[in-house]
């Protein structure tokens, strides 16, 4: 998770991503933020994160990317 | 069958009748009164076949979607078949359900594309390689609410094949997702996965939503008549008229209009549609939130055609920019052009495809592609020279977050909308062109008093000016109010007894005041997309 928070900063260093859970609700994540943590994710995890997994429930906190991470691991 | 007309009335009135002392006999089954009243809708206002086939073919491929991808999951819990195995077995799956999905949208967008598009290209491109072969396809007249029904079709059948919910398995019920009356004739492009629930519930007779819907209903009326209607014989006067020797500060003033107009007609529109099925306790998703409150023109579109935009968003834009090419083009920007090109390109070409699309879903004609073009460049600039602003913006010592900046950036983006209008009101592009040359290069004020007498106000009386005037306040109050994320609707049951009627005559009094005054005025300018 840690690891995964500082991806996550890397791409954007002044979002509370330890904390918040509207990351997108409250516009914090914008588009061209989530193409860059896809394409960050993508090559740090090695998986392929489709387009129907845009969703806000995916990307509202860290521990929904997490979460949603996993999972692709798992299926793929 | 107009929206506002003795016929529609009578038409809800009966429906919801016959709606509600369903629930009473038989709870559970009032989607079949809907069903019933949607088909009797279709049946007196469009073309019954298309709606059919659309419904027919999408309803079948998901299923077929669902029964292919059931093998898959078969699969992946025996545990004598090894992981690699799976895999193969998965694209494979895949790879079927992939071609389902390709034919149902082939069939689809084929049917939208040839009765909207066919004629218009095949005569262009004759025109254009100066060839005659003999023969001219005429315009097919488009069946109602095509286009909204058959993007909204094919959302749902993207969503079943990336499993987002399972298919809908009684085909009545799919067709009454398909063709619920409200959203035929300009929208907005409900989801499933929203709407269907809603649909077949049971619903017992609350009067806060008969009221509510009532409402809207009547507000919605007043945008498009009191406002709208009025005053389209006065964007004509000046939009359809050669630019000659008409003042740019007029041709601004027609954009202004038509700016206001065009809001007034559609969000009038929609207001109408959410009204009419609020009173069936169905509340579909919303398609404007107070857009020329907007800061930016990509603002604007999250709060404009909201539901249009989303579907572009969902089934367009990010499947076209996570495709691997394009992450790897945002990298090498990145590592080639610097963090920031690295950060905005990829998605800046994304909405260039997006708002190509969204003029070509508007019609086939240049000035719609041009206009498309207009806001995906625009938007894209504006990512683009973002830092650039940003350092001029402290050079010049703003407070981006004075309210005085606000304000300006909310004029400034309608503004943009307004020159939008020229590629989107005038179907001539040269004429278009002429028009935008002409603003800036001939504004001419001077000018303004004596054509604004003698081209505008035979179009515009005092009268329709006063009816305009009043309706765009209570609008503009509402807007205000809205943007404060208070619901006025739902308030206004609260509210003083005096004022609350206030309001309620006032909204009846404009609306019928301005059948008073000729408009000549159709139908909504969206049921023509």
């Amino acid at each position: 998770m840690e690891e995964l928070i500082d991806l996550l900063k890397d791409i954007k260093d002044d979002v509370d991503f330890e904390h918040s859970t509207t990351l997108i609700d409250n516009r914090e994540l914008d588009s061209f933020d989530i193409i860059q943590i896809v394409a960050a994710l993508n090559d740090e995890y090695d998986i392929k994160i489709p387009a129907s997994d845009i969703i806000p429930k995916n990307f509202n906190s860290a521990k929904a990317i997490y979460d949603m991470v996993q999972r692709l691991q798992d299926e793929q | 069958m107009a929206l506002f007309s003795i016929k529609f009335i009578g038409f809800v009135c009966i429906t919801l009748v016959v709606y509600y002392a369903l629930n009473k006999k038989v709870p559970g089954k009032q989607w079949i009164i809907l069903l019933l009243a949607s088909l009797i809708f279709y049946h007196w206002t469009g073309k019954f076949s298309y709606i059919i086939i659309t419904a027919l073919t999408t309803w079948a491929g998901a299923l077929l979607s669902l029964k292919i991808g059931a093998k898959y999951k078969a699969i992946k819990k025996d545990k004598t078949i090894g992981r690699a195995e799976k895999k193969v077995v998965k694209k494979h799956i895949l790879n079927q359900r992939r071609v389902v999905l390709l034919a149902v949208m082939l069939v689809n967008f084929g049917i939208l594309g040839y009765i909207k598009y066919w004629s218009t290209m095949w005569n262009g491109l004759m025109g254009f390689l100066q060839m005659n072969p003999g023969f001219h396809f005429g315009h097919l007249l488009l069946p109602l609410g095509i286009s909204f029904y058959t993007f909204q079709s094919m959302g749902y059948m993207i969503d079943v094949h990336n499993d987002k919910y399972p298919p809908e398995r009684n085909f009545f019920k799919f067709l009454l997702f398909v063709s619920f009356f409200p959203q035929l004739i300009q929208g907005p492009i409900n989801r499933f996965d929203a709407l269907a629930k809603q649909l077949f519930e049971p619903h017992p007779v609350l009067f806060e939503n008969i009221r509510y819907g009532m409402l809207l209903f009547g507000f919605g009326a007043m945008k498009k008549f009191a406002i709208a209607d009025l005053l389209n014989p006065s964007v004509a006067a000046i939009m359809d008229k050669g630019p000659g020797d008409m003042p740019g500060s007029i041709m601004l003033l027609g954009a202004f209009l038509y700016a206001i107009q065009q809001y007034a007609d559609f969000s009038g529109g929609i207001d109408m549609v959410m009204g009419a099925a609020r009173m069936f306790d169905i509340q579909m998703a919303p398609n404007f939130r107070q857009p020329y409150f907007s800061t930016s023109l990509g603002d604007f579109w999250r709060r404009w055609h909201i539901t249009l935009g989303a579907w572009m968003r969902d089934y367009v834009f990010y499947p076209f920019a996570l495709t691997d090419s394009m992450l790897h083009f945002g990298k090498w920007a990145g590592t080639h052009l610097g963090k920031h090109c690295g950060r905005v390109l990829p998605a800046c070409v994304g909405n260039l495809v997006v708002f190509f699309l969204v003029g070509i879903w508007h019609g086939p004609e240049l000035h719609f592609v041009l206009w498309g073009l207009y806001n995906g460049i625009i938007i894209a600039l504006n990512d683009l020279f973002e830092p650039v602003f940003k350092a001029g913006l402290h050079f010049l010592q703003v407070n981006e977050k004075s309210k005085g900046y606000h304000l300006f950036l909310i004029l400034l983006t309608f503004f943009i909308v307004n020159i939008a209008g020229y590629f989107d009101r005038i179907t001539d592009v040269s004429k278009s062109f002429h028009f935008l040359v002409h603003t800036f290069t001939n504004f001419e004020v001077s000018g303004f008093g004596a054509t604004y007498h003698s081209l505008v106000y035979p179009h515009l009386s005092d009268h329709a000016i006063l009816v305009i005037c009043l309706a765009s306040i209570i609008v503009f109050i509402n807007s205000v109010l809205q943007e404060r994320k208070i619901d006025t609707f739902s308030r206004l049951a609260d509210i003083h007894i005096a004022f609350r009627w206030a309001v309620y005559y006032g909204v009846i009094f404009l609306t019928m005041a301005s059948f008073l005054i000729p408009s000549g005025a159709g139908g909504f300018m969206y049921a023509n997309f």
